[in-house]
């Protein structure tokens, strides 16, 4: 998922990502991610709950705030 | 909380060993403020409409998601079979944040959703989907979007 940000980045796409595998984020560097604690398969959370779905995407989205990158910051939920 | 010290073995090994690849630039681009961007979603949960074509093993190329499809017009033929699919199938936004999406549109939190979404698949070396990508940015910025959020799976 990183490196789609990159390749996006570099053809002049803004991009902010949900990050499931905080240890490859490090590595790759992506502009900006949001590490979520959720499951394989759930990066936006649980299914059905919508307000804390929006929060998640709300969150990777205000990313799009940050001055410099690489920006990683953790979900810390509530 | 799931980190890949909670993951059961050997799916953390594998994971925690992946090769990932190495960028020595950051590239970066500033969006338009948020309330003003028109705004795509790209997967790698390899979702497509139903009558596209499958993602296969070793696919690298990407399908695009019309912005007015349903739940109903998706599926996923992700390979790999190492993450749960129970919570996309009771609930898309799960991995593919379309429904949420709008939500913030018309909370005018964001400018706009985008005319088309994007799905690769992520079990494919990122490497091989360099190209793919590539030509998916034009086609995206070609649709006047400004800014993507990438959703793994």
């Amino acid at each position: 998922m990183g490196a789609l940000g990159h390749y996006l980045e570099e053809e002049g796409l803004a991009t902010t990502q949900i990050s499931l595998i905080r240890e490859h984020t490090v590595r790759i560097r992506p502009p900006r991610a949001l590490w979520v604690p959720f499951p394989l398969g759930r990066p936006m959370g649980e299914p059905g709950d919508t307000a804390g779905q929006i929060r998640v995407l709300t969150a990777a989205l205000r990313l799009f705030e940050a001055d410099q990158g690489p920006v990683l910051v953790d979900w810390v939920g509530e | 909380m799931v980190r890949l010290a909670d993951i059961p073995e050997p799916k953390r090994s594998r994971l925690r060993d992946l090769e990932c690849p190495h960028f020595d630039s950051m590239p970066w681009v500033d969006p338009p403020d948020l309330d003003k961007a028109t705004i795509a979603i790209v997967s790698t949960a390899g979702l497509h409409l139903s009558l596209d074509r499958p993602f296969q093993f070793g696919s690298a190329d990407y399908r695009v998601i019309p912005s007015d499809c349903g739940s109903g017009d998706l599926v996923m033929t992700h390979v790999s079979p190492t993450f749960d699919r129970a919570g996309y199938g009771s609930d898309w936004n799960v991995c593919f944040p379309l429904d949420r999406l709008r939500k913030l549109e018309a909370d005018r939190v964001i400018g706009a959703t985008a005319k088309s979404h994007y799905s690769f698949m992520k079990a494919t070396d990122p490497r091989a989907m360099e190209p793919h990508a590539r030509q998916a940015a034009h086609a995206i910025r070609a649709e006047g979007v400004d800014a993507v959020i990438l959703v793994p799976v």
